[in-house]
């Protein structure tokens, strides 16, 4: 039966949207049928609804779409392992056939294994004369009056803080298993680096953990203060020739100065350009916003379209695919007070700023009405307890909160 | 419901890709990529940029894979960071707004959706509900999800689902009298 104070409406969406189990849409038909008018007024419900049904969209090839997926984020790499062995004549006849099945489910993938065997075969090793290294180099140590030896070892280079599990690993994939979907860039680009010349020096990642920052030193001197949950991609050693690194999320910079070589900084958005300055970038959701301490730095986007010199106390912003904003006024301090174990919002939306608080205590915390995640929060905040920061929003946005099995939701009073 | 989903729920499927597991990630995307750039298109109207989210939306996942929580629901993370990345770009597409100012959402996402609900009374009627309500009640008419993916969606209560479902519907009648009685008795 259904209870009085519970207005029709509330059933006939539930019933038609699929919220009753097989006992409530029982007692719903009961009700319904004591009643003519209630039928006539839920088959008007009834109407509406189908009346209201889905634009159908176009269709999606979502086999192509992983395809893209995984070429972009370099999922698969062992799928070249197993090829290898394939084009050596390595695999037992149930695998090749399990290879064989997979080209032929997809043109990308067939496409995909074309590409590496034809890179694979054009790379391959030909039979030539032996070419004794030993004695190569000892010519060449003579001519250019060398230390003749076995090796000469790389000059030890100040290792960056890299805690190992902070570091992202590459991930495994076996995608013959499931074997849904193939690869494409991903395939080329690996062993395009394999058979070129081996870089220099290795590319590494170094990944802050949700709730901790880390220091990391980098061979040219240069600190980077990495914040929580953000990312740094570089060179180890960096190359003095080209000081390059990706960041992605937060950092403070305090840059090596060296007059002939640049410090640049990528985001997915901007390039950061320095000689030598403190001065903060933030990247998220394709903005790259950098506020400079002390010294200049160059500001340019991606695409070219325009760049800004900044100075000590002045930001700027880029947006994707857009000139840099004209320069202005920040207080740098109040930027980077993160660094002291402080979270500052200024003019921040609370929907984006929950957002980062959830992250930085690694908590979940919900705004029980999304409308007030378009409130405007500013504010210097503590990092060691959650529940005062949210008191004191609370007490700026006249707002309360409740902890209730472990999520704190954000209400009004 | 897929042999794969019932071999394979949710939880599992988000706790595996949390650890870094692009099997389960490819799996992952299998179940939702469609539906979802079904929902991007119905919100847009436009294919190529709805494709274009959908894998922004996969690859942020992946990148943020370590911020997945395996006992919430990744369809409602799925359709809720869907949503972002929506409002997102017509932010980005306004030139006129600052980087750093934030737009009320829903004001530009009205101006993107005027121009195909003209197209007839329904879209219109649609359109002039409150945006909370027309959220929820597409959520649950178009994309089939259930009040509590909607609230977690939402970032609301199943309470507050259940009520704007019911004020929509109320409304939707009440402008579509006309149009409805007339399919009704022609």
């Amino acid at each position: 039966m259904k209870p009085e104070k519970i207005p029709d409406e509330t059933w006939f969406a539930a019933v038609l949207a699929d919220e009753c189990d097989p006992t409530d849409v029982a007692a719903f038909k009961a009700w319904l049928a004591e009643d003519p008018e209630r039928v006539m007024s839920f088959g008007a419900y009834e109407q509406l609804w189908q009346r209201l049904a889905p634009p159908q969209a176009p269709p999606f090839d979502v086999v192509d779409g992983w395809c893209r997926l995984a070429a972009q984020l370099h999922l698969g790499s062992d799928v070249p392992e197993a090829w290898t062995l394939y084009l050596e004549d390595g695999l037992s006849a149930e695998e090749r056939a399990r290879i064989d099945q997979w080209r032929a489910q997809h043109k990308n993938n067939e496409a995909a294994f074309a590409a590496f065997s034809a890179l694979w075969q054009a790379t391959g090793p030909k039979s030539g004369p032996a070419f004794d290294v030993q004695q190569g180099w000892d010519t060449l140590a003579a001519e250019l009056a060398l230390p003749a030896g076995k090796q000469t070892a790389a000059p030890t280079q100040s290792e960056p803080r890299v805690e190992e599990d902070n570091v992202v690993p590459f991930p495994g994939f076996r995608m013959l298993i499931s074997g849904a979907a193939g690869m494409a860039a991903v395939v080329l680009v690996g062993i395009l680096i394999f058979f070129a010349a081996p870089p220099p020096s290795e590319s590494k990642t170094v990944k802050a953990g949700p709730d901790k920052q880390i220091l990391i030193t980098l061979t040219d001197g240069t600190e980077v203060q990495l914040n929580a949950g953000s990312r740094l991609v570089f060179h180890d050693p960096l190359p003095r020739d080209d000081r390059a690194v990706t960041l992605f999320g937060q950092a403070y910079f305090k840059v090596e100065h060296d007059a002939d070589s640049p410090f640049r900084i990528h985001t997915e958005e901007a390039t950061v350009t320095v000689l030598g300055t403190r001065f903060e970038v933030w990247t998220r959701d394709r903005r790259t916003r950098v506020v400079v301490r002390d010294g200049s730095v160059a500001l340019e986007d991606r695409s070219g379209k325009g760049r800004v010199v900044l100075t000590e106390n002045q930001m700027s912003v880029v947006t994707a695919g857009k000139a840099p904003l004209e320069p202005r006024e920040a207080n740098a301090e109040a930027a980077i007070s993160w660094r002291q174990g402080r979270i500052v919002f200024e003019r921040v939306a609370l929907a984006d700023a929950v957002r980062d608080l959830g992250l930085a205590f690694d908590s979940a915390i919900v705004l029980d009405d999304p409308a007030l995640g378009e409130r405007t929060l500013s504010g210097s905040f503590p990092t060691d307890n959650l529940e005062t920061v949210l008191e004191e929003i609370g007490l700026a946005l006249n707002l309360a909160y409740t902890e209730r099995d472990g999520v704190y939701h954000i209400h009004a009073r | 419901m897929s042999s794969s989903e019932t071999a394979n729920p949710d939880k599992e499927l988000t706790a595996a890709v949390k650890t870094g597991d692009s099997e389960a990630f490819q799996q992952l995307y299998f179940r939702y990529a469609e539906p979802l750039f079904g929902f991007l298109w119905r919100r847009l109207s436009q294919r190529e940029l709805a494709e274009d989210l959908v894998q922004e939306l996969f690859a942020k996942v992946w990148r943020n894979r370590a911020n997945l929580d395996p006992n919430q629901s990744i369809k409602a993370y799925l359709y809720q960071a869907a949503n972002n990345l929506m409002i997102d770009h017509l932010r980005r597409k306004n030139p006129d707004l600052g980087a750093v100012e934030v737009m009320p959402e829903h004001s530009t996402v009205e101006v993107d959706e005027t121009r195909f609900e003209k197209r007839d009374q329904i879209q219109k009627a649609l359109a002039d509900l409150p945006d909370a309500q027309r959220n929820v009640f597409l959520l649950s008419r178009f994309e089939g999800l259930k009040y509590g993916e909607i609230a977690a969606v939402m970032n609301i209560s199943v309470k507050t689902v259940e009520t704007h479902m019911n004020r929509a519907l109320k409304k939707l009648r009440h402008q579509l009298r006309a149009l409805l009685a007339l399919l009704f008795w022609g």
